[in-house]
């Protein structure tokens, strides 16, 4: 019985696996096979736990999934949007971070803008958005340019020293010239810059003009 | 929400189970569990096992689980319905608590009890002025 089950598996050979020359090589290709597919294993064993732990890392607080709509509070802590409102709302006395009890304000939470994961609000069934509103908007101070070489209209206003506190109304952010490392601004602010700054000259011009004469 | 952060934390204990209790769903019903805690070896409850019971609520963790001893115990914080009188289980709820830490904070509240917001006015007052024979009574319930 098992003769007549090996002998068909015999009479068509493997071209690969011929005998002599073919033998030999089956085992240690068997052995490269089970061990790239161990290696394989291993190493999406490891992707998942790095995943794990990246999830954890940049998990909600609060429902301890991975943050969506993330926003982080001034004491550093990370929420989901939805979740942190939720919260707050359900504190009525006094508001608090869930982790460390630190006051929170919803209007004083920053978002997290990632690369992917912004999701369209339209998606969302419209109650959802009305019990929920949209997270605040993160701010965006000026860039701080460290290298006054870097910004001509400054040193046009450093000169003009006649004007006393003209210059540093101006050149408030700009001014600290410590450090040869900048930020460039982008043309169309340092054009917006140059020309209030040139219409706030133009005006004490003028309320000069007017003093003097 | 709740059932899956529900299910978050029944797989963190299981993962990483704290010492001297457990926890754990009491039958299918995932928002009611069943826990044990071992009496703290530095306490006079040292070698008792106390059962307790969690319901969470629906809107879990946005309110707190309600935790509650079967067991009879002799404490001033824990009445003899066995509603304990915990902070952190009434006002001072925080939804990054999780049930390992309010265990944890019940088995601290066994070893140091709070007389001074007693929920058995009469137990904290012999604890505070004969600390021998609560000790003797905690030990023999």
């Amino acid at each position: 019985m098992s003769s007549a089950v090996e002998s068909p598996l015999a009479a068509q050979p493997l071209p690969a696996l011929q005998p002599e020359a073919g033998v030999p090589p089956q085992p240690a290709a068997e052995a490269k096979q089970q061990q790239g597919l161990e290696e394989d294993v291993k190493a999406s064993l490891k992707k998942l736990e790095s995943f794990e732990a990246e999830e954890t890392m940049f998990s909600c607080n609060i429902c301890y999934e991975l943050a969506s709509e993330p926003v982080v509070t001034l004491c550093g802590h990370l929420y989901c949007w939805p979740c942190l409102y939720r919260w707050l709302q359900v504190q009525s006395h006094c508001r608090t971070c869930p982790v460390c009890k630190a006051g929170v304000e919803k209007d004083k939470v920053i978002p997290i803008y990632g690369r992917g994961g912004n999701e369209d609000p339209r998606s969302k069934s419209k109650g959802e958005l009305e019990a929920v509103p949209q997270r605040p908007a993160g701010q965006r101070p000026a860039p701080i340019v460290r290298n006054p070489l870097l910004q001509p209209n400054v040193n046009v206003n450093a000169q003009q020293g006649g004007l006393g506190i003209i210059p540093t109304l101006f050149g408030l952010q700009n001014s600290n010239g410590n450090g040869g490392y900048a930020e460039p601004l982008t043309p169309e602010q340092q054009h917006q810059a140059f020309l209030s700054r040139l219409l706030l000259m133009l005006g004490s011009f003028v309320i000069m003009c007017l003093l003097l004469f | 929400m709740a059932s899956k952060r529900i299910q978050k934390e029944l797989a963190d204990l299981q993962k990483d189970p704290p010492t001297s209790c457990s926890a754990g769903p009491a039958g299918d019903d995932l928002f009611h569990w069943q826990a044990t805690i071992m009496g703290p070896s530095d306490s006079p409850y040292s070698g008792g096992v106390f059962f307790v019971t969690i319901h969470f609520p629906p809107d879990y963790p946005f309110k707190p689980p309600k935790v509650q001893f079967q067991t009879k115990v002799y404490h001033p914080n824990i009445n003899s319905q066995g509603s304990i009188c915990l902070d952190i289980l009434k006002e001072q709820w925080s939804p990054a608590l999780t049930i390992s830490k309010v265990l944890l904070s019940i088995c601290s509240l066994l070893t140091d009890p709070n007389p001074d917001d007693p929920l058995v006015p009469e137990i904290a007052h012999i604890y505070k002025t004969d600390r021998s024979r609560y000790e003797e009574t905690a030990r023999q319930h």
